[in-house]
């Protein structure tokens, strides 16, 4: 009996080490997924376009083990929309994780820090 | 003198047999240290052979990479389709046949596994829509660039390690 308590689990704690950059995440071949590799597994955050509305982007969480076999895969649609991970609602929690993936593997935080102390420099 | 001579005609079938037994036991200690040498150098070979097999499995896994980002350039996607499932198997027998490589390392093969499933799924994904040409090529091959680089560094710390 798989333990639906183990998903939302592993989110917060992606997205809390992600925050604290205790992971190191990666671009990939697609804009829109970012990989990172945590001892044996390779997870993958990744989005994509909804199929009812092209506006909007569902999220999605992938575990692979080092042969590249699929351990576990979620999407924030597959969790109660007004259940709770990581005290958000399941979109919010997901989009959380994606974008703390993307800010990691495209070092938006060193990006913005350098251009703030660009924009410093030419105040003074 | 005469006491030991004595000595030695009523026992010389005894003394006979210790000797006898301290020479086999000599022997036996020689032909096991013997049997372990043979034993740690069938080792020795048999683990730099699998070294060389898999840096060649890694330089057939560079060059069809190449072949990846040629193929890329002249949108022959069909047949990077079967690049793709070709170096993904390969990468996965250098895992399995590699037992010396290092976690880290087996991180950058795992971690390329899953980069050539994405081109697939990408490519996939734009024929079934017939949007080939909606595929971005300079950022396939910016990330089989960026495989080819991390490949080549566990690449060049297997082949010192076979040497």
């Amino acid at each position: 009996m798989p333990d639906p308590n183990l998903v939302p689990k592993l989110i917060e704690r992606l997205i809390s080490l992600t925050n604290e950059g205790k992971i190191e995440w990666g671009e990939t071949a697609s804009e829109d997924d970012f990989q990172a590799t945590v001892g044996q597994y390779v997870v993958t955050a990744s989005r994509s376009r909804n199929a009812q509305n092209w506006d909007a982007w569902d999220y999605k969480i992938r575990v692979a083990d080092r042969k590249g076999t699929l351990v576990d895969e979620a999407m924030d649609i597959d969790f109660d929309a007004n259940s709770r991970i990581a005290g958000q609602l399941p979109y919010k929690a997901f989009f959380l994780l994606y974008e703390g993936a993307r800010r990691s593997a495209r070092n938006v935080d060193k990006a913005l820090t350098d251009l703030l102390a660009s924009l410093d420099s030419l105040k003074s | 003198m005469s006491e030991l001579l004595s000595f030695a005609k009523k026992h010389w079938g005894d003394v006979a047999s210790v000797v006898g037994f301290a020479i086999t036991i000599y022997t036996l200690l020689r032909t096991k240290r013997a049997a372990e040498a043979a034993r740690e150098a069938a080792v020795q070979v048999r683990d730099r052979l699998t070294r060389v097999n898999t840096a060649t499995d890694f330089a057939t896994v560079l060059a069809i990479i190449e072949e990846i980002k040629r193929l890329h350039r002249v949108r022959a996607w069909e047949i990077c389709l079967d690049r793709y499932a070709a170096v993904r198997r390969l990468l996965v027998s250098v895992q399995e046949s590699s037992r010396n490589i290092r976690d880290e390392q087996r991180g950058v093969l795992a971690g390329a596994i899953e980069q050539f499933r994405i081109m697939e799924r990408s490519v996939e994904r734009a024929r079934s829509k017939s949007a080939q040409d909606d595929l971005d090529i300079a950022r396939l091959n910016k990330a089989a660039s960026k495989i080819l680089d991390d490949l080549n560094g566990v690449m060049i710390s297997i082949r010192e390690a076979a040497e």
